[in-house]
C-alpha cells in the first residue's frame, strides 16, 4: 500500500465522521509542515502556531480536498500560506532575523545533528524565504519544477530561475562558512 | 579530489537532510483538542438547523391553520378575515421566533 493510498484511507475515515483519524495526519506531517513554516517565520513559536492553523483549516475543509494533487501537497500548500498569512500580521524582519539565531542553536541541540547539517540549516535561513523554500522542496520532498510552480503559484520560468539563483547563493554561503570554519580549525 | 561540481552538489544533496523537528511534545494533543472542538461546533449547528427547522414548520402549519379557519369563519367578511389572518401570523411569527432564541440561549 503506497503512501497516498493510505492517506486517502484516512480521509475517507474523517469524511465519515470519525475526526479522531486526523490525528494519524498530525503525527505523519507535523515536522514537513513546521519545516516549511520555519522556513518562512524563523521562529519556532510562530511556525507552531501556524502549523497548527494549517492543520484546523485542512480539517475543516477536508471534503473539498479534490485530489488533483497528493494530500501532502495540499497540506503543504496550506502551511505556507497560514506562514504567510502570518508573517504578514507580525512583527517586522528585523526581529524576526535576530530571533532566528536562538532558534537555530534550539533546533540544533538535537544528537542527530552534525556540523554539516548545522551549516546547511544556517544556509538555508541566510537565503531569502522564496529560495530557502523551492530548495527544500526540490531537495527535502524531491518535488518537480512543475509542481514546485504549483505550489508558489509561479510560472515555470520564474521557479527555474529562483531554484537556480537558490542554489548558486547556498553554495556560495555554505563554501563562505566552511572555509571560515576551517581557518578557526586551523 | 572532487571536482567543484560535484562539491556543489554534494553540499546542494546535503538539504535533502534539513527536515526540521517539531519539538513540542503537546503539538498533537493540543491539535487535537482544537479538531474536537470544531466536531462539536458543526454538530451543534447542525442541531441548531434542525430545531430553527422545526420551528419554522410549526410556525407555518400555524399560520396555515388560522388562514383556513378565518377563510371558514368569516367568508361574508373577506377584508376582516384577511387583516386578521395578517395580524394573527405576524404574532405567531414572532413569538415563535421568540420562544426559538430563548431556547438557544438558554443551551
Amino acid at each position: 500500500m503506497n503512501d497516498n493510498s493510505i492517506d486517502q484511507e484516512y480521509i475517507a475515515k474523517v469524511c465519515y465522521g470519525d475526526s479522531e483519524s486526523f490525528g494519524f495526519f498530525i503525527s505523519k506531517y507535523k515536522n514537513l509542515l513546521f519545516t516549511y513554516a520555519f522556513t518562512i517565520l524563523k521562529d519556532s513559536q510562530l511556525a507552531e502556531e501556524a502549523v497548527q492553523d494549517a492543520f484546523l483549516n485542512a480539517f475543516r475543509y477536508l471534503k473539498s480536498f479534490k485530489n488533483k494533487s497528493s494530500f501532502k501537497t495540499w497540506l503543504i500548500k496550506i502551511a505556507i500560506n497560514e506562514a504567510n498569512k502570518k508573517r504578514k500580521q507580525i512583527i517586522p524582519h528585523i526581529i524576526l532575523s535576530e530571533r532566528f539565531n536562538e532558534n537555530l542553536l534550539d533546533n540544533s541541540d538535537s544528537p542527530e545533528l552534525n556540523d554539516n547539517i548545522e551549516i546547511i540549516q544556517y544556509a538555508l535561513n541566510r537565503v531569502a524565504k522564496e529560495k530557502s523554500l523551492v530548495l527544500r522542496l526540490f531537495y527535502l520532498d524531491e518535488y518537480s519544477i512543475k509542481e514546485i510552480a504549483g505550489i508558489m503559484q509561479w510560472g515555470i520560468p520564474k521557479t527555474k530561475i529562483t531554484l537556480h539563483r537558490a542554489k548558486k547563493e547556498i553554495v556560495k554561503i555554505v563554501k563562505e562558512l566552511q572555509s571560515k570554519k576551517d581557518e578557526k580549525a586551523g | 579530489m572532487k571536482k567543484p561540481d560535484e562539491k556543489d552538489e554534494e553540499i546542494l544533496n546535503r538539504i535533502s537532510s534539513s527536515k526540521l523537528e517539531l519539538r513540542n511534545i503537546y503539538f498533537e494533543d493540543k491539535c487535537m483538542r482544537l479538531i474536537r472542538k470544531q466536531t462539536d461546533l458543526d454538530n451543534a449547528y447542525i442541531s441548531c438547523y434542525r430545531k430553527s427547522i422545526g420551528f419554522y414548520l410549526a410556525g407555518i402549519l400555524i399560520c396555515l391553520a388560522i388562514i383556513c379557519f378565518s377563510l371558514i369563519a368569516y367568508q361574508e367578511n373577506i377584508m376582516f378575515s384577511l387583516l386578521l389572518q395578517a395580524f394573527l401570523t405576524g404574532v405567531i411569527c414572532y413569538i415563535i421566533i421568540q420562544i426559538r432564541d430563548k431556547v438557544y440561549a438558554t443551551r
